[in-house]
């Protein structure tokens, strides 16, 4: 069960519409290390694995991906709502704007739509948290290269803000991955699958 | 800055500090100190959303209603501004 809160995690108000900035910014909606798979991944990973305190973190973390998917939506949304059909030719966005208006749509900067071969669900707790650690990265390595890409201060606040949210996350995911780690039985050290294999 | 937007700041502040601690208590929960910090937290949170929401309206569905008009669908939803 979900409750929705009308609010958003981190405050974002962005003044000037910028149709090159919504196209890359779109990545982290329906991109291969955007929020959406994140959250996917995270909730669905969930139920194989064999500490209740990693199936807590993965709950809470696959949660918060949700939170900032609607941010990313956010930003998109703000940077587009106000766009006049001569901005929409000059800045580039006619390809995004023939299939979807100025509606929110998943799929990467590259305008691939979003698919779940993003991610995996292995049933397998060291894979599947590795592969989570790895994704926390990605991410963050894709928030590094907006920064390098926008100048506006009313997208750059939230951006830094989602970045440091990566770093947080790989650091809990390695505290999680340790739990299980050191809860591997001697004869099975990196051998089998400790959630199948019993 | 809005009365609306400090308000809303405010539940946002205290909403970020229960949850980042939340995250580090799922990797620790024997951790006394960070269990004492969420208390004290928590109740930050309380107050912040209460006090948003009796001017602002509703954060949650568990506080919406309405005596002629229903409040949830009244005001702007987040992604807009007032």
């Amino acid at each position: 069960m979900w409750t929705y809160e009308r609010r958003l995690q981190y405050p974002i108000k962005i003044r000037n519409t910028d149709a090159r900035a919504a196209k890359i910014i779109i990545t982290q909606y329906g991109g291969p290390d955007g929020e959406l798979g994140a959250s996917m991944r995270y909730l669905s990973q969930r139920y194989s694995m064999t500490d209740k305190t990693v199936a807590g973190l993965l709950t809470d973390i696959g949660t918060e991906e949700l939170a900032h998917f609607e941010m990313i939506a956010t930003i998109v949304h703000q940077l587009t709502r106000d766009l006049t059909i001569e901005q929409i030719k000059a800045q580039g966005f006619a390809d995004y704007f023939v299939d979807h208006t100025t509606g929110i749509y998943t799929l990467a900067a590259s305008g691939v739509p979003w698919t779940a071969t993003y991610y995996q669900s292995k049933g397998d707790p060291i894979t599947d948290l590795s592969e989570d650690m790895a994704a926390e990265q990605k991410a963050r390595t894709t928030y590094d290269n907006i920064l390098r890409l926008v100048d506006d201060p009313d997208i750059i606040e939230p951006i830094k803000f989602l970045r440091e949210r990566e770093i947080v996350h790989y650091q809990r995911f390695g505290e999680a991955l340790r739990r299980v780690q050191d809860c591997l039985p001697s004869n099975n050290f990196y051998f089998k699958n400790p959630s199948f294999d019993k | 800055m809005s009365d609306r937007e400090c308000l809303m700041l405010a539940v946002q502040q205290a909403g970020f500090t229960v949850y980042d601690t939340a995250l580090f208590l799922d990797t620790h929960p024997d951790n006394t100190e960070a269990l004492a910090f969420f208390e004290n937290a928590k109740e930050a949170y309380k107050k912040a959303r209460a006090d948003y929401e009796s001017v602002c309206g509703p954060l949650t569905l568990s506080s919406a209603g309405g005596e002629e008009y229903w409040d949830w669908v009244k005001k702007a939803w987040p992604w807009e501004e007032d």
